[in-house]
């Protein structure tokens, strides 16, 4: 072998040593512990909330809720539910839009912990064979889905109270009347903020959106956001709660609601 | 100089011209899954062998995780609440729910049907409920503007002849060269009620419209979907997916020997450079004695989740 061949074959070693080290070595990243107890909850929660995106891999899914529970730890909130009747509910949209088998929630929510605010980002029911989910941005015939497949014979309405509740579900009300009740409608099912410091009221008007098997319960999707500066992060949870027996979605969650608050931390 | 080359080979061709078992041996799974993937591609010279094939499933299967539930609503059930039939007699609207717990990938979705005798079951996708049901749905009416050879003849002529500056006069004036009366067409084609009751209609429009929505299962979310199933053999033609590969999964799948529910399993993942690169394979589960279709997808499921994955079968 030549001194020269030998030379090219140390510096093509050396490139190769170069380029691995540069590529494959991991930034040192400082670990997650320290950070929380500096009190850099955001960045620690950089370091895992965004992993792996809309395409996370089981992995990522788990390393962020493993990320989750250690920086959520500080974090809860109570959840307060409450059954309004149809007729309270038509009282205050100021027009009679809701008939049949909708189900209108209220979720008073208080979060604690040193966060900025805290969003429910969706809200759904199991329950009957079917899944009920706000009724806004659904055009799902929801007393048809619960006649196909729900268990309970369904109370039959009349062709006025079809038409009513078709028109609302559409979110094409054909009078000036409903249309005002349609914005009413609109501003109360906003999705509720709560700030650290101001509590919030949800407003979810629930109807049966596709069918769905398994145990009955009701699931919050939840959003903290951690806020520094300029710099945010968001802590998501899922927190599910079986449903108590009863003949009716909103006898269930009148029960549920009988028992107290619901607690949620995001170390769960 | 033997040295050079080897520090050349070693650098430029790392990893290249190494066979699917021994990635999958290395445990190199990804890289596995990307040959397999090369094999399989249009532009693809050497298709995959059969044993490697049946490791690539194997390895897939063995790393996979996922459990199946359905319930399945007979066409006399739904006779007992509608008040009407909507479905033919051997038919079933199944709920199914796909829940995943390992996975290669970032999601799984999937595809059952059945093998029952001779007789294929398949799910009926979207606006084929309405040919399950044996129903006309309705049609709304549409613009159907009257079409002129003649006139089109002379759009194109004008458009050449001023070399296409008059691009935006002809359509404009198109209607008036192809003798349309017409300054603003308003022919509609007058659309159509259907021919189903009104209960049938709607319930058709709602299964055709919760059949529409895709899914697919993550350690997240589970997917559930509802497909109205029947037999495939009296329409005479293949019930599948629009725009669904006609062809046989990439893996293959296991021989039921005797009447089976069959799933698709589809798991999905990204390369480096973006593109998504699916493999799809099949498994067989015995379907338990039963007087219908649904009566059978109904006890397999009676006792809870079937387990699809490998390390569960």
């Amino acid at each position: 072998m030549s001194t020269g061949s030998r030379r090219w074959a140390v510096a093509l070693a050396a490139a190769g040593c170069l380029s691995s080290a540069l590529g494959c070595a991991a930034p040192q990243r400082p670990a997650l512990e320290s950070l929380i107890a500096s009190d850099q909850a955001v960045k620690a929660c950089a370091q895992f909330a965004y992993a792996g995106g809309f395409n996370a891999t089981p992995a990522e899914i788990r390393a962020r809720r493993a990320g989750t529970r250690l920086v959520g730890a500080r974090y809860h909130a109570t959840l307060t539910l409450s059954v309004e009747t149809l007729d309270a509910a038509n009282a205050r949209l100021g027009a009679p839009m809701l008939f049949g088998d909708l189900v209108p929630l209220t979720v008073h929510i208080v979060s604690e912990g040193p966060h900025s605010e805290m969003t429910i980002l969706a809200l759904s029911v199991r329950e009957d064979g079917t899944r009920w989910e706000s009724i806004a941005g659904h055009r799902t015939l929801h007393d048809t889905l619960g006649r196909v497949f729900g268990d309970r014979p369904r109370p039959a309405e009349s062709g006025e109270e079809r038409t009513a509740a078709d028109s609302l579900l559409s979110l094409h009300p054909s009078v000036d009347e409903s249309r005002h009740a349609q914005r009413t409608f609109e501003s109360m099912e906003e999705s509720c903020r709560s700030l650290s410091k101001m509590p919030c009221t949800a407003w979810v008007p629930l109807a049966r959106t596709a069918p769905s098997v398994g145990a009955e319960e009701i699931v919050f999707d939840l959003r903290l956001w951690l806020k520094d500066g300029d710099e945010s992060c968001p802590l998501e949870l899922r927190h599910t709660v079986p449903l108590p027996a009863g003949p009716t979605l909103a006898a269930k969650l009148t029960a549920l609601a009988a028992r107290g608050p619901i607690v949620v931390s995001w170390s769960e | 100089m033997r040295l050079l080359f080897f520090a050349l080979a070693s650098t430029l061709c790392a990893g290249c011209a190494v066979s699917i078992p021994d990635r999958l041996r290395e445990g190199r799974f990804n890289d596995a899954w990307d040959a397999t993937c090369s094999h399989l591609g249009r532009g693809s010279t050497t298709p995959l062998t059969a044993a490697d094939r049946d490791l690539m499933r194997a390895a897939l299967l063995a790393r996979t995780r996922v459990s199946l539930t359905a319930t399945a609503r007979t066409p006399a059930q739904l006779v007992k609440t509608l008040g009407e039939p909507i479905f033919p007699p051997d038919a079933a609207l199944v709920t199914w729910k796909l829940e995943a717990v390992e996975y290669p990938g970032v999601a799984v979705k999937f595809e059952p049907r059945a093998d029952i005798g001779k007789a294929p079951i398949a799910a009926w996708h979207e606006d084929q409920v309405w040919r399950l049901a044996g129903v006309e749905a309705p049609r709304n009416p549409t613009y159907d503007p009257k079409f002129s050879r003649p006139g089109a003849l002379l759009d194109a002529l004008v458009l050449v002849a001023t070399g296409g500056v008059a691009g935006g006069f002809v359509k404009d004036l198109s209607p008036r060269f192809r003798g349309t009366p017409e300054w603003q067409p308003k022919q509609l084609s007058p659309g159509s009620d259907g021919t189903g009751t009104r209960v049938q209609t709607e319930v058709l429009a709602l299964v055709e419209k919760l059949d529409g929505a895709t899914c697919e299962a993550t350690l997240e979310a589970p997917c559930e979907r509802m497909m109205a199933m029947g037999l495939t053999e009296p329409a005479g033609r293949p019930v599948l997916r629009r725009n669904a590969k006609i062809a046989a999964p990439a893996l293959g799948g296991a021989d039921p020997h005797g009447d089976a529910l069959i799933v698709r399993l589809e798991h999905r993942r990204y390369q480096s450079d973006g593109y998504v690169c699916p493999l799809d394979y099949e498994v067989a589960v015995p379907l338990p004695d039963g007087a219908s279709f649904a009566e059978r997808v109904n006890k397999l499921f009676a006792s809870g989740p079937v387990w699809l994955g490998g390390a569960d079968r």
